[in-house]
């Protein structure tokens, strides 16, 4: 028992600072020597505890940090170099994590959220899983369930809208049916949302404003909720103004309205075009949803097998629905952040390693003189917690106009950006990264400080490193480089996909073009009236001073929509299945030469194509090469769509393709149809100009007023900021990415750079015995640079290991470049080793020029 | 003046009773050693206690480990006549009344 209790003694001094520990132990063993008993003993603990804690004292730590702060003020390069380094990592990281935070984390900004569904059509026959819905089959849904306590359905829509006296304007409406507010359970900021009764016509004509329609067309006036205006012509009544935060389904929706539920819908199931969000029970799951909805589909199936044919429902938490396919780069490129902050992590651990080295004779000094091992380990912990601390409120700082800046850019084309600022999560986010960050890099110098050897330091500080710290910091060096190593390759795929789209030629001008949408009013009633009106406002555009061609097509490449229509080919063999599908669009003469798309065979539309001359059609070479393999599709007539009595139209001649979905989809074959003949009302105008086309903005919009004041003209852009829409959020990734790297690179090489001037300097008494025993200079450069090799080539080989591994998760991201690619890998590899032997090689050309008398005098 | 807890002030009224090694203290007192100790040395650090270590040589004489006495300072004087203001059953509390 005595023995058991003095051992635990023994133990439990470990905990008590050294200096203290032997009269600790020697006062305990005088307790024990009056009691040896356990139960006496177990008082050791408390004790021990107590003093270990003393250490931590707010006081002590004040010292400390005191201390530190003195020791970082006469070293203010180094200081600045650590803190920029930490400033950015950290900054970095707290940006991209924010706007993660906001589009991928935070919960929606509707009550209850998690019960927000999404439900779609999943039409099995055509493998399309998300499919709108046909009105007849959502009202089944909604009258059949037992799991949703709402399920509404909208339909995004538009019209030009204008206060009384005021200039029409395109808005964004969407169409909704009236429980859709009470679904997403927001009420209005001023005046209320729909009535039930509302849904049925005629007292359907009621709109509720979004916030900022609110704000920037009616003057944030509070007296609007109950004012009359036109919409499409039609007087509507103001009956409400949602908040700020509500702009569901899209950010730029003016107006909702309420969906008019005619008798006709109750039984339309061919067309489908309603999108359906629900609030499930609060005791359902979307599982339980799930089965409930796919027995009224099969239901729905066997009762009407025409059009309900293998339909059944997909459902998708609405988050999920909403931010789709933004998932995987956005964690990505946290991936390559973080990536970032690991090498910058390196590198302050790194430096720190170099100046703990040339410390080591302060440390010495101080353990001489009493410290003990714990309070220099303190010591550093704390100067590399003050350094973290500082470098992430500099980072934050950065966070915050990264922040600010991603989300204004990223605003158009990533889901929920609005979302995105800084709260309390990224604040805490933060806060945790600079602390793990601290600990992380000052472990390593604070661990090689608590093995010194006072003696041997205090004899022999001049002489450089321990071989363990050497290795150690070799080992970080290697961390850093394949780490930089895999960032590189990354961005480099990234970037040369993006050279890749941005250098297909799509297949049409992509300068030189003012492209408008034209929204024509409810007068245009008739084909005749539609056709005069571009007739006149082509020849109108085409007189103005510096036009070379004008043309107007339904749908435009890239940014517009996608028609689809079966193709029946006359005198040809009947197909197995349903017809192939082809694309289809309505376009007048002019807009090919407007476009510069060539017209490789026969003739392009002409203004002869009227109503009442011959169905003409004109294909593109993948619609001739497809189905006309073995001659020419000039001449042969076809018919689209689904009707066996539409009339046949006469292929008149082939054009050039055109990659409609953008440069990186492939041309599909594709049908043009005279406007003339295939009448549309809204059309897009496409101008081809000599000078900028932007000056031509208020011309156009002149000849458009000049024939009819109540025609609108909105999207008014060119054919570059169309493209720069489409090639945007890959601009954006490719940017971040490519920044991400060649900081990355920057700091790896400034690691290496750092440990081989520091490995250099100290061995200039070496290299001094070396040449004056008459080594060559160049003999002494190849030790030197071999030695940055050694270390170099090794993480080169382990990043690229790693990268081989991890790129295929940037599939997303890549386009006609494989993850492996090897040019890719090559060129990386070879310039990363470029730039290491350059960084390698300054401090071997140091030292080969030391004077072999002054090094060796030195010592 | 800085708070001194009631365990805290039992210690320091039993050093200026007379009883001034940390067996002795936590006898009289009837606290536990893991109390006292952590009792004595915050006492140290605010200068209201000071300690010494007995020499050797009686130490050698008496066979036993040598011990480290306690006695109370100025500063510790006046904060027992604090701590016996603010806990007034001090008293009954005393040393030597467990055994008594």
């Amino acid at each position: 028992m005595p023995d058991l209790a003095r051992r635990f003694v023994a133990i439990v001094s470990r905990l008590a600072p050294g200096a203290a520990r032997r009269e600790f132990r020697a006062e305990w063993e005088a307790e024990l020597a009056t009691d040896p008993t356990f139960a006496r003993a177990a008082g050791a603990l408390p004790d021990a505890w107590f003093l270990f804690r003393q250490q931590w004292s707010f006081a002590m730590l004040m010292q400390d940090v005191r201390y530190a702060v003195r020791l970082l003020a006469r070293r203010p390069a180094y200081t600045a170099l650590v803190l920029l380094t930490l400033a950015l990592g950290i900054g970095a990281t707290t940006a991209v994590f924010s706007v993660i935070n906001g589009v991928l984390i935070r919960p929606l900004p509707f009550p209850a959220p998690a019960r927000l569904v999404t439900v779609w059509e999943n039409d099995r026959l055509n493998l399309k899983p998300r499919y709108p819905v046909a009105p007849a089959n959502y009202q089944d849904w909604r009258a059949g369930n037992h799991t949703f306590e709402q399920l509404a359905a909208y339909v995004d829509g538009g019209a030009p809208l204008a206060a009384p006296g005021a200039e029409p304007f395109h808005a964004n409406v969407v169409v909704a049916t009236t429980n859709f507010f009470e679904t997403m359970q927001v009420a209005p900021l001023l005046g209320r949302t729909f009535g039930e009764a509302e849904g049925v016509p005629p007292r359907h004509r009621v709109l509720v404003l979004s916030f900022a329609a609110w704000q920037s067309r009616f003057g944030a006036d509070p007296g609007v909720v109950g004012r009359t205006v036109q919409f499409g012509e039609m007087p509507y009544q103001v009956i409400g103004v949602m908040p700020r935060t509500f702009t569901f389904p899209i950010r730029d929706t003016d107006a909702w309205r309420p969906m008019a539920w005619t008798p006709a819908m109750t039984t339309q199931r061919a067309q489908h075009f309603l999108a359906v969000v629900g609030r499930l029970r609060p005791t359902a799951t979307i599982d339980e949803a799930r089965r409930d909805l796919e027995t009224i589909a099969a239901a729905a199936q066997r009762a009407y097998p025409a059009t309900n044919d293998q339909r059944g429902t997909t459902q998708l938490p609405l988050a999920e629905a909403i931010v789709g396919d933004a998932r995987r780069p956005m964690l990505l490129l946290f991936a390559a952040v973080g990536l970032l902050l690991l090498i910058g992590i390196v590198n302050v651990a790194n430096l720190m390693l170099v100046e703990s080295a040339a410390r080591r004779r302060e440390m010495a000094l101080r353990a001489a003189l009493g410290a003990d091992r714990f309070r220099l380990f303190r010591q550093l912990v704390v100067e590399g917690l003050l350094l973290s601390v500082c470098g992430g409120a500099a980072g934050l700082l950065i966070a915050a106009a990264g922040t600010r800046s991603l989300a204004r850019i990223a605003a158009d084309y990533v889901p929920r950006m609005q979302d995105v600022r800084m709260d309390a999560g990224v604040l805490a986010f933060a806060a945790a990264v600079s602390l793990l960050t601290g600990l992380c890099f000052a472990l390593a110098p604070a661990l090689a400080a608590c093995r010194t050897d006072v003696q041997h330091d205090l004899r022999e500080a001049g002489r450089g490193t321990v071989g363990r710290s050497r290795r150690l910091r070799g080992a970080l060096v290697f961390v850093e480089l394949a780490a930089a190593v895999v960032l590189v390759i990354g961005a480099a795929l990234v970037l040369k996909s993006f050279w890749r789209v941005a250098s297909v030629a799509p297949g049409f001008a992509t300068t030189g073009v003012l492209t408008a949408d034209v929204e024509l009013s409810r007068r245009y009633d008739k084909d005749a009236i539609v056709n005069q009106f571009y007739v006149d406002l082509l020849e109108r555009v085409r007189a103005l001073p510096g036009v070379t061609g004008a043309g107007i097509v339904n749908n435009l490449p890239v940014g517009g929509g996608a028609w689809t229509a079966w193709l029946t080919i006359e005198n040809a063999p009947k197909p197995a299945g349903e017809p192939p599908e082809v694309g289809y669009r309505a376009a007048s003469p002019g807009y090919f030469a407007a476009m510069q798309i060539p017209v490789l065979e026969g003739r392009g539309l002409a203004e002869s194509d009227q109503p009442g001359s011959l169905p003409i059609l004109v294909v593109n070479r993948a619609l001739a090469r497809r189905f006309f393999p073995n001659g020419s599709a000039v001449g042969a007539r076809v018919r689209l769509g689904p009707n066996p009595k539409a009339p046949w139209l006469t292929i008149v001649g082939v054009v050039g393709d055109i990659r409609h979905g953008g440069p990186e989809t492939e041309p599909l074959p594709e049908a043009f149809r005279p406007t003339y003949q295939d009448v549309n009302g809204d059309m897009t105008l496409t101008v081809r100009t000599t000078g900028a086309p932007e000056s031509l903005v208020s011309a156009v919009r002149g000849a458009v007023r000049g024939i009819d004041p109540s025609v609108t003209l909105w999207r008014v852009r060119t054919i570059e900021d169309v493209m720069d829409e489409h090639l945007a959020p890959r601009r954006l990734a490719m940017l971040l990415i490519a920044g991400f790297g060649a900081l990355a690179l920057a700091l790896a090489l400034l690691g290496i750079y750092g440990v081989m001037s520091y490995t250099v300097a100290e061995r200039v008494p070496e290299i001094g015995v070396r040449l004056a025993l008459g080594a060559d200079p160049r003999g002494i450069r190849r030790l030197i640079v071999g030695d940055g090799m050694r270390l170099a080539i090794p993480a080169l080989i382990a990043g690229v290991a790693v990268a081989l591994g991890v790129t295929r998760l940037a599939r997303a991201l890549l386009f006609d470049v494989s993850p492996t690619d090897p040019a890719t890998f090559a060129t990386v590899v070879v310039s990363i080793a470029a730039v290491a032997l350059a960084a390698c090689y300054l401090p071997a050309r140091r030292a080969s020029r030391v004077d072999p008398l002054t090094a060796i005098r030195a010592e | 003046m800085p708070y001194t807890t009631y365990p805290s002030t039992l210690v320091l009224h039993a050093i200026a009773d007379g009883v001034r090694y940390g067996f002795d203290i936590a006898d009289r007192t009837g606290l536990q050693t893991g109390t006292v100790y952590p009792a004595l040395r915050r006492l140290e650090s605010l200068g209201y206690v000071r300690s010494s270590w007995e020499s050797e040589r009686i130490a050698r004489r008496e066979q036993r480990p040598a011990r480290r006495y306690y006695e109370i300072t100025r500063a510790g004087t006046d904060a027992l006549a604090a701590g016996r203001k603010r806990f007034e059953n001090l008293g009954r509390l005393s040393p030597g009344q467990r055994h008594a």
